[in-house]
């Protein structure tokens, strides 16, 4: 565990007076099945770390289930949290089911029945509660005849436990929304010896030591931090004593290290971690300083390379500094040095790169070599809030988008754009579609008219909302299908009066008249609302300059008070007349 | 000359080192509740680095009782106070 994580550096961190660094605030509801007080001032201490204030509340001790079945006797709906989180042991909640379930010897009906109202009560609780609630998994029991050590019990605590398990996560997976907190998992990685505090929770109903409880507080932050925020999005690597072991330029393809031994071994367990991530939607891209032809045959020859040359969406190989690659991969991708995590081995490079360009995290990597390979896990880095399907297809996309940078060259413009075949369609947002829309508000930068950000359920209130109408854009063109990478959020002011709550598209699609052909099928859907006026504004942020004429090269005219800007709708509905693309609409069928 | 465990009491607590004193206890000191209680031990084990039993714990019902276990463990030297 890492210093900034210890009990004493986050109680120290709350003694010392902070200049808040933003205003952004949080509002916690902790409800436990034990005392969970302590919990706060970790809690507390790691939102400060992200430069969050947190105000938390505590319920009353074990009263789980009621405050599920009844919130509204514990929660002010007029002011309720941004969180709800729930901790809970299943041994505080159903002793007695628990104890029956080692005397009958299995995962009995009762016990089942008894989590059914747990669940039941999360399912009202999710009704009754619009932001963000965290639950955890039952955790291994501390519990008489669950204890690891006793010799011919034929594991029984620990069949049953199993059972027990399964079933939650059975169960709590047919709740939506509602994010998980995987205690049993955080237990088994401290192990229940260093976690348990014994004489605590006989004396004080808490079950546990403070180191452990400094990790519980910084899991928890993670989870509810990222439902707001955007996660890291490209991971650059090194090569050399990075990627394997030894240089390549030195050692040749047969002398460097990797493989199956020592220290070959630690160099191909790194390289699954990073494939897991790419697998996940990260991006990965390689930074070295080598003859291209010598690392790209690794890439390409080598039996025991995990990533391949195709898993690599952008390559870096030169004699440059690290810091002109880094540039250059992030204009390459077309995202943000801010989204960029660099590994390398190299100290030097590491200084210069933190020197120069503080918005990439950077990661040495590690002096104990064995430590290696799990380096990035638990960083949070990459966490996000849920998984897209276009998560999961961003890196063959990007690879589509590199292919048709390189032919764009030898076309003319307009060729080029007629043979791009590029397609746009604009609908009205399903429940399917909100998890992608919420991830792009809460992620674009570049692109982004007024960076409005918005949790998953406030999407969904607009979603519903007779008011508003929340659009997605999928664009398509022939080499390949980009997927939902547009969103328009529109309020209906009064009468034909429709204003631009939001407007923004990925960065990855900008640049070939998607953004004119969106904000004309946007103004296309209003006329089908029977509005005649677009009213749209700029919020200006550090990285959305690119839009700051967006609504004056669309046919828009500035408000003098309001600083807004106007446009008739039947204006915009025809500046899509002239591009090569095929722009489909279609509103909501009416019920 | 700070006396080191009235100083860790009086932050706990919340309240003026001034006015706690040996004879300090749950009965005269109203925030000293049993979730105080909890949070006191833990910054005692971490400031003394030191560990209480059930015990311990149990006698600890004023401040001059918690002295005189801390100084029994060797943690706290009677001299210093």
């Amino acid at each position: 565990m890492s210093n900034s994580r210890s009990p004493q550096y986050l109680k120290e961190l709350l003694r010392t007076p902070q200049k808040p660094s933003s205003s952004e605030s949080t509002d916690i509801y902790l409800a436990g099945s034990f005392t969970l007080d302590p919990l706060v001032p970790y809690l507390k201490a790691h939102f400060l770390a992200e430069g969050v204030a947190a105000n938390i509340a505590t319920g009353p001790y074990n009263q789980v289930l009621q405050f599920c079945h009844q919130p509204e006797s514990y929660i002010d709906k007029a002011a309720p949290p941004d969180v709800v989180c729930l901790i809970w042991r299943i041994e505080d909640v159903y002793p007695k089911a628990l104890e029956n379930a080692l005397v009958e010897g299995k995962f009995q009906a009762e016990l089942k029945i008894e989590l059914d109202r747990i669940v039941e009560g999360l399912a009202r609780l999710r009704e009754w509660f619009q932001g963000i609630i965290v639950v955890s998994t039952p955790p291994f029991p501390q519990f008489p005849g669950f204890s690891a050590n006793e010799v011919g019990q034929g594991q029984l605590g620990a069949r049953i436990f199993q059972a027990i398990s399964e079933y939650w996560s059975e169960q709590i997976a047919a709740l939506r929304q509602t994010q998980t907190f995987d205690l049993q998992a955080l237990l088994l990685l401290h192990g229940m010896t260093t976690a348990h505090d014994a004489r605590k929770w006989y004396m004080y109903r808490q079950p546990y030591r403070e180191i452990f409880l400094a990790e519980m507080a910084w899991m928890v932050s993670r989870i509810i931090l990222a439902q707001k925020r955007s996660a890291r999005k490209c991971i650059v690597l090194d090569c050399d004593n990075t990627l394997w072991g030894g240089i390549i330029g030195e050692d040749g393809i047969a002398g460097i290290q990797l493989g199956d031994d020592f220290p070959g071994r630690v160099y191909r367990d790194f390289q699954f971690q990073l494939k897991r991530l790419h697998q996940r939607g990260i991006l990965l891209s390689v930074a070295s300083k080598n003859n291209p032809d010598d690392v790209l045959a690794v890439f390409n020859n080598h039996d025991a390379m995990v990533l391949r040359q195709a898993d690599i969406s952008c390559f870096e190989i030169g004699w440059e500094s690290k810091v002109e690659s880094l540039k250059r991969i992030a204009k390459t991708l077309n995202i943000g040095l801010d989204s960029l995590v660099f590994i390398d081995d190299n100290r030097k490079e590491i200084a210069e790169v933190e020197l120069r360009l503080p918005e990439v995290v950077c990661i040495t990597v590690t002096d104990e070599i064995a430590d290696f390979p799990m380096i990035l896990t638990g960083t949070g880095w990459f966490d996000q809030a849920q998984m897209t399907e276009e998560d999961r297809n961003r890196a063959g996309m990007m690879r589509a988008a590199q292919i048709r940078e390189q032919e764009s060259s030898s076309l003319t413009e307009e060729e080029f754009k007629h043979s791009l075949a590029l397609r746009l369609s604009v609908f009205e947002v399903d429940p399917q579609h909100v998890a992608r829309v919420t991830q792009l508000v809460n992620k674009t930068n570049q692109f982004n008219l007024t960076t409005i950000r918005r949790a998953q359920n406030e999407i969904e209130a607009l979603v519903l909302s007779g008011q508003h109408r929340v659009l997605a854009a999928n664009v398509s063109d022939r080499y390949g299908d980009y997927g939902l990478v547009g969103v328009g959020i529109l309020e209906q002011q009064s009468g034909d009066i429709w204003f631009i709550d939001t407007l923004l598209l990925s960065c990855r699609v900008l640049g070939r008249d998607v953004e004119t052909a969106l904000i004309s099928a946007i103004a296309d859907l209003v006329d089908q609302e029977g509005g005649c006026k677009l009213v749209g504004r700029f919020i200006p942020t550090l990285k959305n300059s690119q839009t700051e004429h967006f609504y004056s090269k669309h046919g828009f005219q500035p408000d003098r008070q309001s600083g807004d800007w106007h446009a008739d709708v039947s204006v915009v509905k025809t500046l899509s007349q002239g591009l090569v693309c095929d722009i489909s609409i279609h509103a909501r069928q009416k019920t | 000359m700070v006396d080191r465990v009235v100083k860790l009491f009086a932050g706990v607590l919340g309240v003026n080192e001034e006015s706690l004193d040996d004879a300090s206890s749950p009965d005269t000191v109203s925030q000293w509740d049993s979730l105080a209680a909890m949070h006191l031990v833990a910054e005692i084990e971490d400031v003394f680095k030191v560990e209480l039993s059930t015990r311990d714990i149990m006698k600890m019902q004023s401040i001059g009782i918690v002295k005189t276990v801390l100084i029994e463990k060797g943690v706290l030297n009677r001299d210093m106070l």
